[in-house]
């Protein structure tokens, strides 16, 4: 069997970011369900043994962390001292899977049909971050999707430290404290060098905040640009990486630097806290699951005539025809695999289906 | 059989030497140092047949001009670039992973360059930027961590909505239209405000320039301000040690370039570094340039930052020109005399030899002519092909001894000790130091690791497991010119006078190969080793002849390898942009062998079919028969050993070689066939030839 939820697992560990791209992986045991529409259009798998399953969301639920970061450089201060900052953010998470509606053993009623060898995170998982209040602003070269409606949930990422008063000459009237380039740094291969070295991972550029010196707290309001990146996952927030460093534009034009150092372990702590509670999520069906296209990493991508040849073994063409046909539903992409008995007969086959919200 | 070649191999191992330099090896060094490979059969032939020595010449002098309009002299080109700013080169035979190096914007402005035959000072002063690649959202995390493709990395400075589809619109659009990959028009990024315009410089705001000299918060770009003192001004800075303690080396090593950064981010450390003498003699010029570079850590930014060149030039004085961005900065490297004459040295190394001394008198001429020559890198490339010192080169006796004649050698050390915090490095400036005492020491270090004295002593360097050893010429090299004075290209001796040290060097002993720099000859000055990639393309030329199709790909198993056993083969060190081995290594002559065995099909050839191989005595009655089925034996030794120095012919060129040489080569694989007796047939013979001959170094130097 392939392990399509390891995949899905490494993808939601790092996926933390504001692309609303879903995988799913449904064990059908031997056989392909029925896939139809039912009521509020929502998608349901069916089994010939009477199982169901609808594609469903979590509840929507805000988990807010704090974590510390340290000042450790500051060309932009006269006299420069380390301090310690606190950072305050919050993360909602989305998950989305095919959740039993019908099934023989009635306590999986509710719950994510899973792969019983594999992780119960078989399923797409969003991690919308403060970062996703920006995002509109983030790329202007580049459309990245976007989920508006987690925005407010998220709130604003806040920096809350003993003495901000070294960002005073760079304050306007309004308070409004511009950084011109924002990096985070991580120890990474540098395939260039094929040297694991420290790199800059991602770089956000005209970010502008407000910070209160009353209350020593830097709260961000706008990011102008965020490149679009080859590796999205990895370098998809400004938090991850050891090192984070802002580059700011002083009056006469020069420029100076502030490095942070960041508590990133406590940070991914967090995340596998997180992680771990997943699965006890409530969930209902989403409706009008028209607002979902199946979509494939490469586009070209054509099911193979083994693909094929499996999956009619398992399913009747018609059915394997309805789930192509599915209203604004292109299945792009089918993997399987199977193992086969002594006899030749496939025992068991994986089915992906790849979905991403672009509402 | 595996035995056999290994005698084969053994035997043409030993050199031989020319008696003199012909016009037939001047057009093969040509050829080889403008395309890679060796002259064609009928290039070979053309200038065989010309009897008149004034003939050949103009002969050669036409060459220079077809062979300089070949795409195969832009690859070169694009190589020996690759080189320099020591970033990977693409693998000729091996497979690569990730990066594609030839869709790189770095590789496009090298590849219009060359091709246009534009100013050189364009690697600093470009502003506009050719796109091939913008793809992003691959899920396949190894494929390539920069994170950003070509397009993408200059979308902050285009900073145009929708920048990135617009260049895939017009990538789509031209690949519709074009029919190969390769022919697509790559899209033209043209910065529109000054503001743009400025904060670009040629090849320092490229994405593999970034990739290749990465910056954190604390190194603050040095490593790149580094990189452009080294690659435009020729003044290679190293990380030094302080006196202090083991904090200061490692920050050291972290500030310029060493391994990762994870506590050591203190400004306190920061003031040390800046305050210290030793730091200081480079930072003072470091960190002005590489202020231009603050915030534009990751990608070009739409605004300049300012900064300034800084640097003492050699009567002293020192040059404090502020700039606002890096391209103001690119503009004023390109004004300063050191540039000119740092990039003439380049061209020298190329063209004439690392190895060869240019004196500075000499150095300032040429950049006066490179300067007159619109700085244009055909032109000089021309010139310097029609001067004295590649067409007449000087012999030397053991006096003569430069620092030049010693370093590729000593760049080999630099292979391992470059990252090494504290290890002099040997191979780029000297003297190692404008205190003789620790020019006299470094030097003493060396007589004692390499055990030039020859006491009974343990030689410690280089190591045994360096898969290269200090022996015949080069350390005899390398003792003269430590004897001599240890002399840098002026002829002045950087050895305290009168010191221990000075009266030690007496006693380090000669082995009387420094006598074979007296005559030209094989794999001594002003002849050089191909290059690995060099060794591809004529192996191909070679193959490609035998299956008698140009469009016949070769290219069967055994002849491809992991990019990873690069260095193994003797492929160029991503650090020190030179490769480990001087000579092919032997896990290379091995690939080789396997190579040859595979893709030299010429088993079920007719013997007719092999015509312009074979001689008339061989092909008298075989013509129709598979050389496979053909009897080595059968043939008198006078016939077999003319069949050899046929092979030989066409695998080295003609004339190439005296007639004392290729009989010399010739009887040591007839000899070393001998044992195989009545087994063997023309197949194996010829194979075993082209084995012999392809790792021999008749044919590996030029």
């Amino acid at each position: 069997m392939k392990k399509f939820g390891i995949v899905v697992f490494l993808v939601s560990v790092v996926s933390i970011n504001v692309f609303a791209e879903a995988k799913i992986t449904v064990d059908i045991k031997g056989e392909l369900p029925e896939v139809s529409r039912v009521e509020k259009g929502i998608l349901q798998i069916s089994y010939s043994d009477g199982r169901e399953a609808q594609l469903s969301i979590n509840e929507v639920k805000r988990w807010p962390f704090q974590y510390d970061a340290e000042i450790v450089e500051n060309t932009c201060a006269k006299d420069f001292k380390r301090q310690m900052c606190k950072y305050s953010l919050a993360i909602v998470p989305e998950v989305i899977g095919f959740v039993w509606t019908k099934h023989g053993e009635t306590e999986k009623i509710g719950s994510m049909v899973k792969d019983e060898d594999l992780d119960p995170l078989t399923t797409v998982t969003n991690l919308h971050m403060w970062d996703s209040k920006y995002v509109e602003s983030l790329s202007p070269v580049y459309k990245t999707p976007f989920t508006k409606k987690y925005q407010d949930e998220v709130g604003d990422m806040q920096l809350s430290c003993l003495d901000f008063s070294w960002a005073k000459p760079f304050l306007d009237e309004s308070s409004k404290f511009k950084i011109e380039e924002w990096t985070s740094e991580s120890n990474v291969e540098n395939e260039e060098t094929g040297l694991n070295q420290n790199l800059m991972v991602s770089a956000y550029m005209d970010i502008e905040s407000n910070i209160d010196l009353l209350k020593n707290e830097l709260k961000l309001t706008s990011i102008g640009f965020s490149p679009p990146l080859r590796e999205r996952p990895v370098l998809s927030s400004l938090l991850f990486g050891d090192v984070l460093g802002w580059s700011i534009r002083k009056k006469d034009n020069s420029m100076c630097e502030v490095a942070l150092k960041a508590d990133s372990q406590s940070f991914l702590g967090f995340l596998t806290t997180l992680f771990s509670n997943l699965g006890s999520f409530k969930f209902s069906p989403i409706e009008n699951v028209t607002d979902l296209e199946i979509y494939s990493d490469d586009q070209d991508e054509t099911i193979s005539d083994d693909d094929l040849d499996l999956l009619k073994k398992g399913v009747s063409e018609s059915d394997f025809n309805k789930i192509k046909e599915l209203s604004r539903l292109k299945l792009i992409d089918v993997s399987s695999s199977k193992s086969t008995t002594d006899s030749g007969e496939v025992s068991e086959a994986d089915f992906t289906i790849y979905v991403k919200e672009v509402n | 059989m595996k035995a056999i070649i290994s005698i084969v191999l053994l035997l043409t191992s030993s050199f031989s030497f020319a008696e003199e330099t012909s016009s037939e090896s001047r057009l093969r060094k040509v050829s080889y140092l403008l395309r890679g490979h060796q002259p064609s059969v009928d290039e070979n032939d053309e200038i065989a047949n010309l009897i008149d020595l004034k003939d050949k010449d103009i002969f050669i002098e036409k060459k220079v001009d077809d062979f300089l309009s070949e795409e195969a002299f832009t690859d070169k080109m694009m190589e020996r670039l690759d080189e320099l700013f020591r970033v990977r080169i693409k693998n000729y035979r091996g497979r690569n992973y990730g990066i594609d190096q030839s869709k790189g914007s770095l590789d496009l402005l090298f590849k219009e360059l060359i091709e246009d035959n534009g100013s050189w000072d364009k690697l600093l002063t470009e502003t506009e930027y050719k796109i091939l690649d913008t793809s992003v959202d691959s899920d396949d995390f190894s494929e390539d961590p920069r994170g950003l493709s070509e397009g993408a990395f200059y979308a902050y400075n285009a900073s145009t909505p929708g920048f990135v589809q617009e260049i895939q619109e017009y990538l789509d659009s031209v690949e519709k239209e074009e029919s190969s990959d390769k022919d697509i028009t790559p899209y033209t990024y043209t910065p529109s405000t000054d503001d743009q315009r400025d904060s670009l410089a040629g090849a320092l705001t490229t994405n593999r320039f970034y990739s290749r000299y990465p910056t954190t918060r604390l190194n603050k770009n040095r490593k790149r301000a580094a990189a452009i003192f080294r690659i435009f001004l020729c003044d290679s800075m190293t990380p030094v040690v302080l006196s202090s303690d083991e904090d200061d080396r490692d920050l050291l090593n972290l500030s310029l370039g060493g391994g990762a950064v994870q506590d050591h981010g203190t400004a306190d450390a920061e003031a040390r570094h800046g305050s210290d003498p030793q730091c200081n003699s480079c930072h003072y010029k470091l960190d002005p340039a590489a202020n231009t570079f603050i915030g534009a850590g990751a990608f070009p930014n739409k605004r300049p930052s300012p900064g300034a060149l800084v640097y003492k030039r050699d009567d002293g004085s020192l040059l404090n020109i502020p700039v606002n961005g890096i391209g103001e900065l690119g503009v004023a490297i390109t004004q300063q005399p050191e540039y000119l004459q740092c990039q003439v040295q380049h061209f020298w190394n190329w063209f004439i030899g690392s190895d060869i001394p240019l004196g500075q008198q000499k150095k300032e001429e040429l950049a006066s002519k490179f300067n007159d020559l619109g700085r244009r890198p055909k032109d000089f490339i021309k010139h310097l092909l029609n001067s004295s010192d590649f067409i007449s080169p000087k012999t030397l006796d053991a006096d003569d001894i430069r620092f030049s004649h010693v370093k590729p050698i000593l760049q080999r050390c630099d292979s391992c000790h470059i990252n090494e915090v504290g290890a002099p490095i040997l191979g780029a400036k000297y003297p190692y130091s404008d205190t003789s005492g620790f020019n006299d020491f470094t030097l003493s270090m060396m007589v004692w690791a390499a055990n030039l004295k020859e006491h009974e002593q343990k030689v410690y360097m280089p190591p045994k497991n360096a898969g290269w050893k200090l022996e015949g010429l080069d350390r005899d090299l390398v003792k003269a010119w430590i004897r001599g004075g240890a002399k840098d290209d002026s002829g002045s001796s950087h050895i305290g006078e009168g010191t221990t040290f000075a009266k030690s060097v007496e006693e380090i002993p000669l082995e009387g190969h420094i006598e074979n720099l007296k005559r030209p000859g094989f794999g001594y000055l002003h002849n050089r080793y191909i290059n690995n990639y060099d060794f591809f393309r004529s192996l191909e030329f070679i193959i490609k002849k035998v299956e008698g199709s140009q469009d016949q790909a070769y290219d069967s198993g055994g002849c491809y390898f992991d990019e990873k056993d690069q260095s193994t083969f003797g492929f160029n060190i991503t650090a020190t942009g030179i490769p480990l081995f001087v000579k092919p290594s032997q896990s290379l002559i091995d690939l080789i062998n396997t190579c040859i065995d595979d893709s030299l099909r010429i088993s079920y050839k007719t013997a007719e079919e092999l015509n312009w191989l074979l001689t008339p005595e061989v092909l008298d009655r075989h013509e129709r028969q598979w050389v496979k089925d053909i009897k080595w034996f059968q043939y008198s030794e006078s016939i077999r050993l003319n069949q050899i120095k046929e092979i030989v012919t066409y695998l080295v060129g003609k004339n190439v070689l005296s007639d004392g040489e290729l009989l010399e080569i010739s009887l040591r694989i007839t000899e070393a066939i001998k044992p195989l007796e009545n087994k063997v047939m023309l197949d194996e013979v010829i194979r075993l030839t082209f084995k012999a001959v392809v790792t021999s170094p008749e044919f590996l130097v030029y």
